[in-house]
């Protein structure tokens, strides 16, 4: 049985502070998937995603201490995933010119139904639409944040994510 | 946040059924987190991580 099964996530990061090794893999233990999987949404690559993902879990030990436990401790790391992932696929595209790295794309092959289509669809968005739905649902961004960012209004902000979450919603459900 | 919405978003990522992280990550980046602990306790904290690792509080 796992020794913080029952350590809520502030109980972990209290361990860790006093420099508990085995809490801080405790803590990775339950959420090591959910940060793979944000960090492929934005990125749309195994490889990238997976060292993104080592990235950032370095980055979690090296600013848990700036955590303020004011909200929960997933929002604060999706928060620091969706910035990390952002910045690597904007220096990406800076460095090669290029949108995305399609080719790259690697459908797992266990659903050739909708798993595949998912991936297809995720490729067919712009960076820029993947990434204000990461800011929206990963990064927990607000509509005003996402709309200065983008120099945008806030209304076309709200219509820009409720037209790919529309999209996104026919193909989960088909 | 719209449930409905944050919902959708959810089972796509659900829905790109990606395997689990590998044990071979885990190690790697528990080393990691070892070093950068024994680091941080002998006072090399400052030396031993680059910058570029410390600038990504923000997405610019």
């Amino acid at each position: 049985m796992n020794r913080f099964e029952h350590i809520d996530d502030h109980g972990l990061i209290d361990l860790i502070a006093q420099g508990d090794l085995d809490a801080f893999e405790g803590l990775y233990d339950r959420y090591a998937s959910k940060v793979l999987k944000r960090c492929y949404f934005i990125c749309l690559n195994a490889t990238d995603a997976r060292d993104l993902m080592q990235e950032v879990w370095m980055r979690v030990f090296l600013r848990l201490h700036q955590f303020q436990k004011q909200a929960a401790f997933s929002t604060w790391l999706y928060r620091l995933t969706t910035n990390h992932c952002l910045n690597f696929i904007k220096a990406k595209a800076q460095a090669s010119n290029v949108e995305a790295n399609i080719e790259a794309i690697s459908p797992p092959p266990q659903d050739p139904t909708q798993t595949a289509e998912v991936h297809h669809l995720l490729a067919r968005l712009s960076i820029e639409d993947r990434s204000i739905l990461a800011m929206k649902f990963m990064g927990e961004y607000t509509y005003e944040e996402i709309a200065t960012f983008y120099g945008i209004g806030v209304s076309a902000a709200k219509m820009r994510v409720s037209r790919l979450i529309d999209k996104l919603r026919k193909e989960v459900r088909t | 946040m719209n449930n409905d919405e944050s919902f959708v978003f959810e089972q796509v990522l659900n829905a790109l059924d990606l395997p689990e992280p590998d044990l071979v990550t885990k190690e790697r980046i528990m080393k990691a987190v070892y070093l950068l602990m024994v680091a941080k306790e002998i006072g090399l904290f400052h030396v031993s991580i680059p910058g570029t690792l410390l600038d990504d509080t923000t997405y610019e």
